[in-house]
């Protein structure tokens, strides 16, 4: 057709086409630190307590011991013992709350801890 | 200008004392341009400083009329052709033919002030032309179809990049998108930036949210109908090229006499050759390399041939095909470990639509409409993902895993629809029935899997192979009792068949407007509605991944009600306002199971999603507009709250929904500064989408026990403290940043000969304002053996200025 002799090439700018990544903050992140208890009942390890504190869910994370509760353990529904804490390395950085016992299978255990900023777990 | 118009005034006398008194009459009857009709023509009628009232898609038209000597307008493009008196007694019809030559000498005007805003009709529908969506600013040199949908009340865009349209709170798959009478799928290009309807090819596009007529079915909340126009008598098309886009549009007849027309319009994006070399940039100044392309086509084709006056045969055809790719590698080492990670991604997707009917008109009253449509939609999604970890003081630790997956779903359905329409000067009935053969195929899926502990492994899933039936029935009257009222009701049922399990639907409509006082309406309305399909959407990312289910016997169809009512009032000098109140319920939602999502589809989807879930969305809409003068604009408010519920998820209790957008505002004017210059400026504000946030972490048993002390008894220095477990304590527990942007076009005109130069400089996003288009975490291993959490927000488009040259001839 003749009037296709009048398109133009058309031209065009492109000033700025470009991904942006930046840091992204919320308010919900600020939750009040709670104590995290990790046990696992190993009949050939001794019954280890780690107590940790939960972090911030966005920046730096670091473990955290928890060194100064009272953790008791109870077999059978009845009192047991009191696990005192010990340091896992030499150089005293990190450490649970562990006795030399080994757990007894088909046994039931609990453990109450008592905390002064966490209350009773 | 020459005009024949021929007056066929039926009893004109004899009804001037008729028994009820009224004082307002019908006037009813058809205009035919040149012996035909083509809906492209946008021929209005109307009373002299009424609102003008569209033609249907035959030419028919139906107007109220005060009794005595009154002048009707005939306009085409919104420019007054002809003026005729009447003296009216009674309801009367009138056929009026239009002679083409003579309105040509018109169009030399008919550009210099064309309608700039959609049509609020009194039942709450809104009706879209080309000239509105091209009013609004360009983004990307593209004027979109649903952009300017999205600048409705109630209406909204997810956000910066999302897929669909949100249409008072309900997600994108529970608004029905037909072009020319097909459904399509995805309506999505590029990230959701743009709309796979080509603006050229878009005759008017129709949203029903407060009215939801009978004839529709088979989405919960909404219809978006999308005509396409039938082709021009005359040749004409246009060309342009763009930043990423170019298109090409013609349309014209096939053979002398006219009887036959065509459109075509061809669009294609190659977006990739600046997306690729910009985001290799971006990557390595991030340390990192790869990619991100995008490219994808579009073609709409229509062919309307006229048999006769009263036979009209419509075939349209529209595909586009998506191809995208995201490339990432990333290395990183020190004298304490090597970290080695590739991520890449293509997606494919692509529609297919074809529709045909035949309108044939019986008599005066009876119309049959009869028509068969094909619709294909396919989504491809390709990854791999490799990594790979090692320590200089734990080699035991080192670890590898190559992971390939390709994950294939589509929909296919067929669907044939008999329709028949009676129209008298008080009422227009509709009835219909028709059914859809739908087959899916959900999550085929190939994962080769590699890694140090396993070895490799193929997983291979067939994909899920479901035929569903889908029978449809509806009868729809739309009755004005008195010129106050005008009432809509209807009844649609559907008869869903799938794994021999059948469900049956029953949904009855109703919208009534009444007419208290001088252009003051108000309107109530309430209408059942099921869907007999899901879209499984991920809430991860916005990147594509979202598939279409069938409602199955798990995934039962989901059941819905929308009630509304409002106020319109149409003021002098085109200034009219409304204010809406709309309350939805949903029942049987869908959604992904906390921690599975579309990447880990190799499982049976059915096992990922919590069923059964209800949802509600309420809120009020305000609208305010100027459709007359130099000035003319809008301004859509929207305060609104959406919300879900799941026995499953979020300890059984209602949360926000992802769209819950509390704030919603549109606004724009138009500034026609002289005959040939328009200055447009929109905005758009919306609250930021909500998402889930982590509030708190914690180190796994794993991570102190194996990783960390082990490390400390071995007398390891800094050993990794591993992995955190994050704790949820609500689903869209946080709202991201609000979306905003201003966007600002200059548009010059310029008509020499059967020329018409078109120029237009955009600027979205005027005051550079971040939306939010994704949001990841990052995580980053320290040298002390922490480890650093952030959030990161990805933005895509900041200030964007766009420039377009538009040539259109005709013949």
């Amino acid at each position: 057709m003749k009037q296709h002799t009048y398109l133009f090439l058309i031209f065009a700018l492109l000033l700025s086409l470009t991904a942006c990544v930046k840091d992204l903050a919320f308010s919900q992140q600020n939750a009040e630190k709670k104590m995290v208890v990790n046990c696992l009942l190993d009949e050939r390890r001794p019954i280890t307590i780690y107590l940790t504190q939960t972090t911030s869910s966005v920046g730096t994370s670091q473990i955290i011991s928890i060194n100064d509760a009272v953790v008791e353990l109870y077999k059978n529904d009845s009192f047991w013992l009191l696990l005192p804490y010990t340091f896992v390395d030499t150089a005293q950085t990190f450490g649970g709350y562990i006795t030399n016992l080994l757990p007894e299978p088909g046994t039931r255990y609990s453990v109450k801890i008592s905390h002064p900023t966490y209350g009773i777990v | 200008m020459r005009l024949i118009i021929r007056l066929f005034l039926l009893n004109l006398i004899f009804g001037a004392f008729s028994v009820n008194g009224q004082s307002v009459f019908q006037v009813s009857g058809k205009i035919v341009l040149n012996g035909r009709f083509s809906a492209d023509e946008k021929i209005t009628v109307s009373l002299l400083d009424s609102e003008p009232l569209m033609l249907d898609s035959t030419g028919f038209f139906n107007i109220e009329i005060p009794q005595g000597l009154n002048q009707i307008l005939i306009s085409k493009d919104a420019i007054p052709v002809k003026s005729i008196q009447l003296f009216i007694t009674r309801d009367t019809t009138i056929n009026i033919e239009l002679k083409n030559e003579k309105l040509l000498k018109e169009v030399a005007i008919i550009d210099s002030k064309p309608a700039t805003l959609p049509v609020h009709e009194l039942s709450g529908n809104i009706t879209l032309s080309k000239e509105n969506i091209y009013s609004l600013p360009a983004m990307l040199g593209e004027n979109d179809p649903v952009r300017a949908i999205q600048m409705q009340p109630g209406v909204q865009s997810g956000n910066e990049g999302a897929r669909g349209v949100f249409i008072r709170g309900g997600s994108p798959d529970q608004t029905l998108m037909l072009i020319d009478g097909a459904a399509v799928y995805n309506a999505s290009h590029i990230y959701g930036f743009l709309s796979v309807f080509n603006a050229d090819a878009v005759n008017q596009a129709t949203i029903y949210k407060d009215n939801y007529p009978a004839r529709f079915g088979g989405r919960l909340g909404s219809v978006i109908d999308i005509n396409t126009a039938d082709g021009d008598t005359n040749l004409r098309g246009s060309f342009s090229l763009g930043i990423i886009t170019s298109r090409f549009h013609l349309e014209g007849p096939f053979d002398a006499k006219k009887k036959t027309t065509f459109s075509l319009s061809l669009r294609g994006c190659y977006a990739g050759l600046f997306t690729s070399p910009i985001s290799a940039k971006q990557l390595k100044s991030a340390g990192q390399s790869g990619d991100i392309a995008y490219y994808f086509g579009d073609v709409n084709a229509k062919i309307v041939h006229r048999f006769s006056e009263k036979t009209k045969l419509e075939v349209s055809f529209f595909t586009n095909s998506d191809f995208y790719s995201f490339k990432q590698e990333s290395n990183s080492s020190d004298e304490f470990q090597k970290t080695e990670n590739l991520l890449h991604q293509n997606l494919y997707w692509s529609n297919y639509v074809t529709s045909v009917s035949l309108v044939h008109t019986l008599s005066k009253q009876w119309t049959m409409k009869h028509s068969i449509s094909h619709s294909y939609y396919q989504l491809t999604s390709d990854e791999t993902n490799n990594q790979s970890q090692s320590y200089a003081n734990y080699p035991n630790e080192d670890y590898y895993s190559k992971i390939h997956s390709q994950v294939k779903s589509y929909i296919n359905d067929i669907t044939w629809r008999e329709e028949a329409r009676f129209t008298t000067q008080k009422q227009t009935f509709r009835t219909g029935a028709g059914a859809t053969f739908s087959t899916y195929e959900t999550g085929k899926n190939t994962t080769t899997t590699d890694n140090n502990y396993q070895g490799q492994l193929l997983y291979k899933l067939p994909g899920e192979l479901i035929h569903s039936y889908d029978v449809f029935m509806y009868a729809e009257d739309e009755y004005r009792p008195h010129e106050r009222w005008i009432i809509n009701g209807g009844v649609h049922a559907r008869i869903y068949t799938v794994q021999q399990k059948t469900f049956v639907n029953v949904n009855p409509r109703l919208n009534v407007v009444y007419n208290p006082v001088k252009q003051v309406y108000l309107r109530v309305s309430a209408s059942g509605s099921s869907q007999n399909l899901h879209l499984l959407a991920s809430s991860s990312a916005n990147i594509l991944n979202d598939y279409w289910v069938p409602a199955t016997a798990l995934a039962k169809p989901e059941q819905g009600w929308n009630f509304s009512s409002g106020i319109m009032q149409k003021l002098p000098f085109g200034f009219e306002w409304s204010i809406d109140g709309f309350y939805r319920i949903m029942q049987n939602v869908i959604e992904y199971k906390d921690g599975t999502s579309t990447t880990s589809a190799y499982k049976d989807w059915e096992t990922q999603i919590a069923t059964g879930g209800v949802g509600r969305a309420y809120g009020t809409e305000v609208y305010f507009a100027r459709s007359k003068g130099r000035i003319t604009g809008s301004v859509a408010y929207t305060l609104a709250w959406s919300e879900r519920k799941f026995k499953e998820l979020n300890n059984g209790e209602y949360y926000p929904y992802k769209y819950d957008r509390r704030h919603n505002l549109a606004a724009q004017i138009a500034v026609h500064i002289t005959r040939n210059f328009e200055i447009g400026l929109a905005y758009v504000y919306g609250s930021g989408n909500r998402f889930s946030v982590p509030e708190i972490s914690y180190h796994s048993f794993g991570s102190i026990v194996n990783t960390y002390v082990y490390g400390l008894q071995n007398g390891y220095p800094n050993p990794p403290q591993g992995n955190l477990i994050d704790v949820f304590s609500q689903k869209n527990n946080a709202r991201l940043p609000s979306y905003q942007h201003l966007d600002l076009s200059f548009t010059y005109r310029k008509r020499v000969k059967k020329l018409e130069h078109s120029f237009n400089l955009s600027i979205y996003n005027i005051y550079n304002h971040f939306n939010v288009f994704m949001v990841y975490s990052q995580y980053s291993a320290n040298p002390n053996g922490t480890q650093t959490v952030s959030f990161k927000k990805v933005g895509l488009l900041p200030i964007t200025p766009s420039i377009s040259y538009t040539i259109q001839f005709s013949r």
